[in-house]
């Protein structure tokens, strides 16, 4: 049995590798922002701390006795990059600490239609992508000697819950504002469920020793296209139509609608914006997406980490049950 | 970016790539997705450009044996980029099992391969042609209503449950051109003529394609592997004038290229007065795609009565006889020759009009006006403007009288066939003679079918259909063969003494040349051929993927 502290364990990914852990039979520490009740289960395996990743000295506290991090924090740029940077100074000036698995994101290959694996050159576009690949390069340097790394990059995490890419894409096909776009919709989704994404990270941990921070891919198993996920996820919902998304209504969605929206979550914050359901921006990034093909070997995630993919259908149909 | 024009490249160069496809319509864009995805580099080679360009579709002109039951070479076709699905209609169906089977009563039609060896590309040819799911009965699309043809129609030998589906429709190119052009493994190559295959010395594959511009300049494509993608008519074409082992044409050491040539049965026919409720329009699936169900023969019964597979709808009443009292049809058949061609031969009228005829059809309009304009409009927003066009013109007559539209299968016959005629077209490559034929049987098939339809109304009390049985030749043939519909002159077999290509699509007496499209079907189905020409491409493509794979 090992003492797991788990960075942004309230988070979407989190949650569920704070579970999986606690049914590995891992000691977790939950590590969170503010001192907000973890939902889910709670063991007498499961111990809170709060801890800021701007507070040294809270990180240093939190990591006492532990063995491994996971990190799966989330935030803005200079929470991600920053704050990387300073788990893992505070994990090198701590004893014990052998081992950070990192969430980071296959964003860090850019917005270019390519084929890549885990040698490929990341290529960062947009402030999260290069947030990412900065807190990559950190623990690159964390790892050696007695400490090493493994550096996930999930595709697009969905799974029941899923902020962004279940929950928002059930609003914005209810709204009729994604449906079949056409040329639009043809980039690869690599979506990749949240338990499979639980599973690597609990692998990841039990790695024999690697003296390195290793890189590894998540992308999913099947290769739908974001068109076929709009369509499928539409249908597992039972909405009565799948709405036709012309150029000229994504180019509005994106040129004219995104920043005011934007603005109007900020202002109301994010929690009330919820509430009054106000719409979600699609910003030209997320379009960019849509047309974008990454087509990623996953190799290395079936050999390493002996993960089987949950059938995107299969978790695509589960995750609609839940939102019906 | 990879796009060339054939009339800037070099005269006398050569182009190199490890596959060579030629034609950029249906199967050559779906191919070249699939192997682009694979990263196998493709040069797609067309013949014509982004819009119709007169003077290279009438490279496509050839002689018609019988000018009354085929029409003109150069017509329901295309030569440009996106092939011939930048006109066609939408409408998908896939094969069914049993046209895949072993049938005696069809001799000749047998598939070397099951309907599940192709289902497997099905869903992403569905996808490819913007159908939706490839869900094709009403269980499983995921209607809001079952829009049943005749309420109530019930029957042990005709289902009334399966579905077409409809693309908006897709035109391949516009719609998957940009993508193409944008891979860094394609290069999509237009103003280029395919006008010969060469063998290498031994005879044993291609070393290069010739190809030819209207500009005047020649040029080669080495590649590892050639795919001809040239629609049912042009392919054949090519084999017969490229030299194989025999002076015969390519591929044809067994004579089967440009033989088995098919269409389709089609026509409508008789008179139906529905008893209880009649509903001949579509539906709209869940996920956004016109559907519309249709009459079928149940397979257990084409196999008990050895019948042809063929399918029927219900459609309007004949537009020029005057009698259905719809403004709407009226207007049609009286403004017929300001419409395309292929909507003016189906308006063409079966018996010379009188002048009481004429007055007939402008009282319907007069009569019938405030509807008439209505769905004018409503048929202008439907089929002009919306994304999704409406697939074909749906008009309740007023007068609840119908046809029965119906699709059957042909046999395929060796002297149905395309041969080269003597002319030449001007890159000096011979014209086609087009030589459609039929069997009796086949009009003996479509007339017991109907028959069937007759009696099951009849029985389930919902509908009574009056057909004149003698007529049903006529009706079949009034437009000739069903047209735009190729298929068969290059069929796929186990053996190579009984067709043109084996089961792979590569021609049997050539080690590198394979053949995607219509013209390797060796039956016809009762189902419209671009969606299972898509899936052909696909599985072909991973097939190509595959063997690439395999040698690097």
């Amino acid at each position: 049995m090992r003492r797991i502290l788990v960075l942004g364990a309230s988070g979407f990914i989190g949650r569920s590798v704070v579970a999986r852990l606690a049914d590995a039979g891992h000691e977790v520490v939950l590590a969170r922002h503010r001192a907000s009740l973890a939902r889910g289960s709670s063991t007498a395996l499961i111990e809170a701390v709060t801890c800021d990743l701007g507070n040294p000295e809270s990180l240093r506290a939190a990591l006492a006795g532990v063995t491994a991090v996971i990190n799966c924090a989330g935030g803005d740029a200079h929470t991600l990059s920053a704050g990387s940077v300073a788990l893992c100074d505070a994990a090198r000036a701590t004893e014990g600490v052998a081992r950070i698995v990192h969430m980071s994101s296959l964003a860090v290959y850019g917005s270019t239609d390519r084929h890549v694996d885990e040698d490929s050159c990341p290529a960062a576009e947009g402030w999260y992508a290069n947030a990412k690949l900065t807190a990559e390069h950190a623990l690159h340097a964390f790892a050696g000697g007695s400490r090493d790394a493994v550096i996930l990059r999930p595709g697009i995490v969905y799974g029941p819950d899923g902020p962004q890419w279940t929950r928002r894409v059930a609003q914005w096909l209810r709204d009729g504002r994604v449906g079949d776009l056409g040329a639009a919709g043809d980039g690869r989704c690599n979506m990749v469920h949240v338990d499979d994404v639980a599973q690597a990270t609990v692998a990841a941990l039990v790695l024999p020793r690697l003296d390195e921070a290793r890189v590894i891919n998540l992308p999913g198993g099947d290769s739908w296209t974001w068109n076929r996920y709009f369509r499928r996820f539409s249908l597992a919902l039972r909405l009565p139509r799948l709405h036709s998304i012309g150029p000229a209504r994504l180019a509005v969605e994106s040129h004219v609608l995104a920043a005011p929206l934007r603005l109007g979550t900020r202002l109301l914050g994010t929690a009330r914006a919820e509430r009054l359901n106000w719409p979600e921006a699609m910003p030209p990034s997320v379009l960019r997406l849509f047309r974008q093909s990454l087509i990623v070997d996953d190799s290395l995630a079936r050999a390493m980490l002996h993960l089987r993919w949950t059938a995107l259908a299969d978790g695509v149909a589960a995750v609609a049950r839940t939102l019906r | 970016m990879s796009r060339l024009r054939g009339d800037r490249i070099q005269n006398g160069s050569t182009l190199q790539a490890d596959v060579c496809i030629v034609g950029a319509g249906a199967a050559g864009i779906a191919l070249a997705r699939r192997l682009a995805a694979q990263r196998i580099s493709v040069l797609l080679m067309e013949s014509g450009v982004e819009r119709h360009d007169a003077q290279v579709q009438a490279l496509y002109a050839g002689e018609i044996a019988k000018p009354a039951v085929h029409t003109p070479a150069e017509r329901y076709r295309e030569r440009r980029l996106g092939g011939s699905t930048t006109i066609w209609g939408g409408r998908c169906v896939p094969f069914d099992p049993i046209d895949f089977e072993s049938r005696p009563w069809m001799p000749g039609t047998d598939w070397p391969i099951d309907y599940s060896e192709l289902a497997r590309w099905y869903e992403d040819a569905n996808e490819l042609c913007e159908a939706g799911e490839f869900a094709y009965d009403i269980r499983s699309a995921n209607l809001r209503d079952s829009a049943q043809p005749i309420a109530g129609f019930a029957s042990a030998s005709i289902s009334d449950d399966t579905l077409e589906r409809a693309s908006p429709p897709t035109d391949f190119w516009a719609r998957y051109g940009a993508g193409l052009a944008a891979s860094a493994s394609v290069t999509v190559c237009d103003r280029a003529n395919c006008v010969a295959f060469e063998l290498d010395a031994d005879g044993e594959q291609i070393e290069s394609a010739r190809f030819l511009t209207l500009a005047g300049t020649a040029f080669r494509v080495q590649a590892r592997r050639f795919v001809l993608c040239a629609g049912g008519l042009e392919t054949a074409r090519l084999l017969l004038a490229s030299r194989g082992r025999t002076p015969a044409g390519l591929g044809n050491v067994h004579d089967h290229v440009g033989r088995h040539y098919m269409c389709h049965i089609a026509g409508t026919i008789g008179e139906v007065v529905v008893a209880t409720r009649a509903y001949t329009g579509y539906v709209t699936s869940a996920d956004g795609v016109y559907c519309r169900r249709r009459f079928a023969i149940r397979p257990e019964v084409q196999r008990a009565q050895g019948l042809c597979n063929l399918i029927a709808r219900l459609h309007f009443p004949e537009p020029s006889d005057p009698a259905h009292r719809t403004g709407f049809l009226s207007a049609a058949f009286l403004v017929r020759n300001l419409l395309s061609f292929e909507y003016r031969i189906r308006l063409r009228p079966p018996r010379s009009l009188g002048v009481a005829d004429h007055f007939a059809h402008l009282r319907n309009l007069v009569m019938d006006g405030p509807r008439t304009a209505v769905q004018g409009l409503q048929w202008i927003a439907a089929r002009r403007f919306a994304h999704r066009r409406l697939p074909s013109v749906v008009v309740e007559p007023r007068v609840a009288r119908y046809r029965i539209d119906f699709h059957a299968e042909q046999r395929p016959l060796a002297a149905s066939r395309v041969t080269l005629a003597d002319g030449v077209d001007p890159l000096g490559l011979r014209r086609l003679y087009i030589d459609w034929r039929y069997a009796s049987e086949d009009i003996d098939d479509v007339r017991r079918g109907l028959l069937l339809l007759q009696a099951e109304f009849a029985r389930s009390g919902t509908a009574r259909f009056d057909f004149d049985p003698e007529g049903v030749g006529d009706a079949g043939l009034r437009e000739g063969a069903y047209g735009g519909h190729h298929l068969g002159t290059a069929r796929m077999s186990a053996r190579p003494e009984r067709g043109v290509v084996d089961p792979n699509g590569r021609v049997h007496e050539c080690a590198n040349l394979y053949i995607a499209g219509s013209a390797v079907f060796p039956s016809s189905s009762q189902a419209n051929p671009t969606l299972t020409i898509v899936a052909l491409a696909l599985r072909l493509g991973d097939h190509l993927a595959h063997l690439a794979k395999a040698e690097a």
